[in-house]
């Protein structure tokens, strides 16, 4: 079942924007100092967003991630009187966006590409990081950062030898906040965990929704790739590490439930590649799965995908799984960003793995390929996978 | 006995059941008084807090320290360490409780989109659209009153193969909980968590400890309950006491909840479905949505319980005149109960007729 975002409607701003206002002035140096210490860049009015660079060059540009669109937009250049040039661009933006972006700047033939050094918003992706800019309406959800009433759950150090992998695995255990031996709990394996908590601020948002009763008391396994290019695209190691190593180790030392519907495997990107494919390879052990923005490429024709090398495993899995589809998880949900490349196909797998007999929910937002986009949909995710006992609490 | 017994039916004591509104600013210790048991010794019911259960220093204060708390909730685990046979029996029952419950809210939710399709449907013939409407909240009733009496089985096979009230810790854990609400006058019953309110109030067997059966030849059951000693409750504890114990969060994370029928209370009520926090949890400007919940919960009257409020029902459990209820039309009225006629069905059993809240002879 796809959920219908329900965005806000972008303010309407009204008189002229303060670019123009600044450019109907003369420019010196002191009115560009006091028009960008007034002004947050990008600046945003409405549902217009002007972004703005410093600096001399040939040209400026606008380099954004917005799928389907052109992503390179050149700036104006205003001559400033005795000092450096402001360059500008004003984009239209739907409400509640976070568009990442980089400013690219020409000296003759050389170009360079860099993150905006007047916004300090930086969103973080598996290949690096880059500007955000936040669009009219959107806000920072209240549940990723630290709430004074919600109780702290415990992060602990577990290292395992992997026979499978052939290595150490390094993973974090999450305990919530009242954990007790005698309770039993639900089984969440987070990919790319040490991410899901630098960037996504997953520990926070784990306090948050347990203390708020959006989630249950839940042990979270927040486990780490080695060389993930190579364990997280159908990998069959990693699969069997996941299942026949990290489980048991799991279930020996901790009171989890032994049951598949209490299971889940969770992960971003390739980490939703290695999700899915580690619950197709050992069927009935984990019976929910969490998958942002997951890299499912495949081709109609041919197998020329255009993702490099990294991606012909994963394309050969989805190709393979799309020729005959079966049912891998009980329950689905899966959300993806509409201005990251992967909303194609992640849009086109969702009947797929409907039709299997799923129960997937799905969910996209006007955002990209990115931790904060992740971490933004985590209270949806993990909800609906494991709900608190919201409804049961009556005080 | 410092209880004011307001309601005298003949010469026995009408002591009575008085629901509250949320407790987060508490008001506790001025219904105490209103209700002229200031200085009464109270048993207090706090295992819907679960392993917070003993933290109850406001309320103790609130009951100026007159109070002794059952402790249910750590003698249901004392009763699974010592008898591990029955704990693994019911924390089965409960694992299928849980998938009976999902279950039958995945039913509820395509009932919930048909009725929305159908009601935004634009009719060529009113009639036939009105009947779609009541055909579609029809099958919503009848998965709910099938659910609630398929829990009921559960709850019975359970207790006739496992015998709890035979088992020494059980046996052990009702005497002591009976002798002490013996010993008080009143009874308080906090919120909490629903569901582990009700298994500590039925494994302790707290309904014959809070009430007597009275003959009364208008309900099917023949006999309706009386309480012992004045009964004050808010939240979970509320909806314990009553008949049926009806779940609704509208503003769910994911997508907008459906009331789903947990299972039978103590029945200590009659003709009501309390709803705390009915302000917070239900989006109350949704009029086809409440209508569709008032309609479920026909012929018992659907009864917000919000910040300030109080009711202190009849004698007999129902709600009195003048109380705010919600109305058929999903808006808040004053209640008014119907003069039954000759042929009165008692509440507690839905009778599919089109009756107003409160019409439960209707």
């Amino acid at each position: 079942m796809s959920q219908q975002t329900a965005y806000p409607l972008s303010p309407r701003h009204k008189g002229k924007l303060a670019i123009n206002q600044l450019r109907a002035r003369r420019l010196d140096e002191q009115v560009v100092a006091r028009f960008l210490a007034e002004h947050e860049v990008p600046v945003v009015e409405g549902a217009k967003c002007t972004f703005l660079y410093r600096g001399e060059a040939d040209g400026v540009a606008v380099r954004h991630r917005i799928v389907n669109q052109p992503q390179h937009v050149p700036m104006r250049r205003l001559d400033v009187e005795g000092d450096l040039p402001l360059w500008y661009v004003t984009i239209e933006l739907p409400a509640a966006s976070r568009v990442e972006y980089q400013i690219e700047i020409r000296h003759g033939e050389a170009v360079e590409t860099f993150n905006d050094p007047l916004n300090p918003h930086v969103a973080h992706s598996p290949v690096g990081s880059s500007s955000v800019c936040q669009a009219a309406g959107y806000e920072t959800p209240d549940w990723v950062v630290p709430q004074g009433d919600a109780r702290p759950g415990e992060l602990i150090d577990l290292q395992l030898p992997s026979k499978a992998l052939r290595r150490t695995t390094h993973n974090r255990v999450y305990l919530p906040a009242r954990f007790r031996r005698g309770s039993h709990y639900p089984l969440l394996v987070v990919h790319d965990g040490d991410d899901y908590l630098t960037y996504a601020a997953m520990r926070t948002v784990l306090d948050n929704l347990i203390h708020d009763l959006d989630l249950a008391e839940t042990i979270v396994v927040f486990s780490n790739p080695g060389d993930r290019l190579r364990e997280y695209p159908n990998y069959a190691p990693h699969a069997r590490h996941l299942t026949t190593e990290l489980l048991p180790a799991i279930e020996e030392q901790l009171p989890v439930i032994r049951r598949a519907d209490a299971r889940c495997l969770m992960g971003a990107s390739f980490g939703a590649v290695a999700s899915l494919s580690a619950a197709a390879r050992t069927p009935g052990v984990w019976d929910n799965l969490f998958l942002q923005s997951g890299s499912f490429v495949f081709t109609d024709i041919g197998s020329d995908h255009g993702g490099g090398p990294a991606f012909d495993p994963v394309v050969k899995f989805m190709n393979r799984y799309r020729e005959r589809p079966r049912r891998i998880a009980e329950r689905m949900f899966i959300t993806c960003g509409v201005y990251e490349p992967l909303i194609v196909p992640n849009r086109s797998m969702v009947p797929v793995f409907e039709s299997t007999g799923s129960r997937v929910q799905y969910v996209e937002s006007r955002d990209g390929h990115s931790w904060e986009n992740w971490r933004d949909r985590l209270r949806d995710g993990l909800s609906w996978i494991f709900p608190g006992p919201q409804k049961l609490v009556y005080e | 006995m410092p209880a004011e017994d307001t309601g005298h039916t003949g010469d026995a004591p009408g002591h009575r059941i008085t629901l509250l509104g949320p407790q987060r600013d508490p008001v506790l210790d001025e219904v105490m008084q209103s209700l002229g048991l200031a200085g009464a010794r109270v048993a207090t019911i706090t295992a819907g807090w679960r392993d917070r259960e003993h933290d109850d220093t406001l309320l103790v204060e609130q009951l100026s320290g007159h109070c002794v708390n059952l402790g249910l909730w750590q003698r249901m685990q004392q009763i699974w360490e010592h008898d591990p046979e029955l704990e693994r029996a019911d924390r089965h029952r409960r694992q299928v409780l849980t998938e009976m419950q999902e279950l039958y809210v995945i039913g509820l939710q395509h009932a919930v989109e048909a009725c929305t399709r159908i009601r935004a449907h634009e009719p060529r013939d009113e009639r036939v659209h009105r009947m779609a409407v009541e055909d579609v909240l029809g099958v919503m009733r009848g998965l709910d009153e099938r659910h609630v009496s398929r829990v009921a089985e559960l709850h019975e096979e359970f207790y006739a193969t496992y015998e709890p009230h035979h088992r020494d810790a059980v046996v052990q854990g009702r005497f002591e909980v009976g002798r002490l609400v013996g010993d008080c006058d009143a009874v308080v019953i906090a919120g909490g968590h629903v569901g582990v309110l009700l298994g500590t109030l039925h494994m302790f067997n707290l309904a014959p400890a809070l009430a007597h059966a009275v003959p009364d030849p208008a309900d099917p059951r023949g006999v309706h309950a009386r309480v012992d000693r004045p009964v004050v409750a808010w939240g979970a504890g509320a909806m314990a006491l009553t008949e049926r114990v009806l779940l609704f969060y509208d503003d769910s994370v994911v997508a907008p909840g459906v009331a789903e029928v947990l299972m039978d209370g103590l029945g200590l009520t009659r003709g009501l479905i309390a709803l705390p926090s009915a302000a917070d949890r239900l989006d109350l400007k949704d009029h086809d949505r409440m209508q569709t919940l008032t309609h479920r919960c026909r012929p018992r009257v659907a009864l917000p319980l919000d910040h300030g409020d109080r009711v202190t029902l009849t004698a007999d459990g129902r709600v009195p005149d003048g109380t705010r209820v919600f109305g058929p039309d999903g808006t808040t009225m004053r209640y008014a109960a119907p003069t039954p006629p000759a042929s009165a069905t008692s509440a507690g059993h839905a009778t599919g007729a089109s009756a107003l809240p409160g019409e439960e002879g209707a």
